[in-house]
């Protein structure tokens, strides 16, 4: 038996993928031009799949602190934080994030995956027990398995579920804590958060609220879910990443909880991986601050995402439970959302391709993100192209067939 | 009333495997049954409440046949009304 036998069935699932066209898990870029443009084989695709909400990866500021970075102090930092110690711009990141969400404490990972497994994985032990969201995110659910913990999930966005949960454990001496998501990555639905933190505090659970869809996108001063429902001093622990609204790379969390800072010689993906290249780190900074006074791109965003929710809606498309920047179109099997997506990016729109066990419901996703840097154009050329493509392969009635019925 | 659970099991199963007649007690729910392991995952949530247990994710671990998920709800069953006696 070949070490590799064991992924047969994915690997089988693979080849399907690609037999269709291009491989949709390796598609290559020639040339990103902006947050909304790049090329493929000399022709131009428009990026509707890159999280890039606020589309700062190209603004001009950003760019500019992060080569000021990088010349001042070299291209990586060869080294973690306990080890190699912490440059200035570390620092004061982690004093920009605790002042941007009014926290007495913040730290720094490399990824935003790394930060889920540091502190879901870190904070609870054996003894404690994590309830997760059923839809929750792939770095969640392996940060349980490090974590050692009793892990046991809830009904998607279910207070009630988790109310039964929480009562199961009454009595357990450990520790229970729970994890939700700002906006869900896939269906881009919200957490009634302020249900499931009442639910939480009642049984005196901790909660931790990962916000790496909705950081930038939710909330007056674009600080996610939480400063959206109103709950920030109920959640004890707000995780995010740099990738998506702050355009670069790394992950956070941030914390009022005393002692906070022995997480830093306790949790092994911070302890022993290297810190993010200042570069990085100077160009979030840059990136944080736009969040926070960015109310007009937050608008846009909303405006582009609405449009293309629900153009994509009246074209006949089955969409998700919720207008969020992330619009997932549902397609009922993998073969016609192969065909779909490949024939999407032929007519120079580019989304995820996500199959069926990467969804909450077995279902597969065309799932899109929208920008605030889209133009309205944009949008409606996406709307067109999917009718064209949906169309063509029955996926929504034809128009002569609609006018029939 | 192990009997009955398994049952309930099978019939769950069966609902969602593409052959149906392939659930039998000693078959193994990922590798003869074809389950993913989103899909366990679903079925394990409607045994929680049917059975109204908790089955941590770490049990599962020693979970091969569609009698070993019987087992499994048994025991946890059984701790779940020592606990309330
Ligand atoms: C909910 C959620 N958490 C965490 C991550 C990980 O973020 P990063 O890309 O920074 O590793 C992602 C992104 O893929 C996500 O969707």
């Amino acid at each position: 038996m070949g070490i590799l036998d064991k992924f047969d069935a994915v690997r089988g699932a693979y080849n399907e993928a690609r037999s269709n066209g291009r491989d949709p898990f390796s598609v290559r870029f020639d040339v990103i031009k902006s947050a909304t443009e790049g090329e493929i084989g000399g022709r131009s695709v428009t990026l509707m799949g890159t999280n890039n909400y606020l589309g700062l990866t190209f603004d001009g500021a950003c760019v500019e602190q992060a080569v000021q970075a990088l010349r001042e102090n070299g291209t990586g930092t060869t080294g973690s934080r306990i080890a190699n110690g912490s440059y200035g711009l570390h620092v004061k990141l982690e004093a920009e994030l605790a002042r941007f969400y009014g926290r007495k404490h913040a730290m720094t990972f490399t990824t935003g995956y790394q930060a889920n497994l540091g502190i879901i994985g870190t904070l609870a032990g054996r003894d404690d027990d994590l309830l997760i969201d059923a839809d929750s995110h792939a770095s969640i659910y392996d940060a349980c398995k490090l974590s050692g913990a009793r892990v046991t999930r809830f009904r998607h966005n279910s207070a009630k579920d988790l109310a039964r949960r929480l009562k199961h454990l009454e009595g357990n001496p450990g520790n229970r804590i729970v994890v939700v998501e700002g906006i869900y990555s896939m269906h881009g639905d919200t957490a009634p958060l302020k249900e499931l933190v009442a639910v939480a505090k009642e049984a005196g659970a901790y909660i931790i609220v990962d916000e790496a869809h909705s950081l930038g996108v939710l909330g007056k001063k674009g600080r996610g879910l939480a400063e959206a429902a109103g709950v920030e001093d109920d959640v004890d622990f707000i995780v995010g990443t740099f990738s998506k609204s702050l355009g670069a790379i790394g992950g956070f969390c941030v914390s009022n909880i005393e002692n906070f800072d022995v997480l830093r010689v306790a949790c092994r993906p911070y302890m022993f991986t290297a810190s993010l290249p200042t570069s990085i780190v100077a160009s979030t900074i840059e990136a944080l601050r736009q969040v926070e006074k960015g109310g007009h791109l937050r608008e846009r965003l909303m405006r582009n995402s609405r449009r293309l929710y629900e153009g994509l809606a009246l074209a006949g498309f089955t969409m998700g439970p919720e207008i969020t920047p992330v619009v997932p179109v549902k397609v009922d099997d993998a073969e016609t959302a192969i065909t779909f997506w490949n024939g999407l990016l032929q007519e120079g729109l580019y989304c995820n391709l996500v199959l069926s066990t990467a969804t909450p419901d077995g279902k597969p996703l065309l799932r899109c993100s929208v920008s605030a840097a889209h133009s309205e154009q944009q949008i409606d050329e996406a709307i067109a192209t999917f009718t064209k493509v949906g169309q063509a392969l029955n996926a929504i009635p034809k128009p002569a067939m609609a006018a029939a019925e | 009333m192990p009997d009955a659970d398994l049952d309930f099991i099978m019939g769950e199963l069966r609902k969602v495997v593409k052959q149906p007649e392939d659930v039998r007690p000693e078959a193994s729910v990922t590798r003869e049954l074809g389950l993913d392991s989103l899909a366990v995952m679903n079925l394990i949530m409607v045994l929680e409440d049917e059975f109204d247990i908790l089955i941590p994710m770490d049990k599962l671990a020693d979970v091969d046949t569609v009698q070993d998920l019987a087992t499994l709800t048994g025991s946890l069953k059984s701790q779940n009304e020592d606990e309330c006696a």
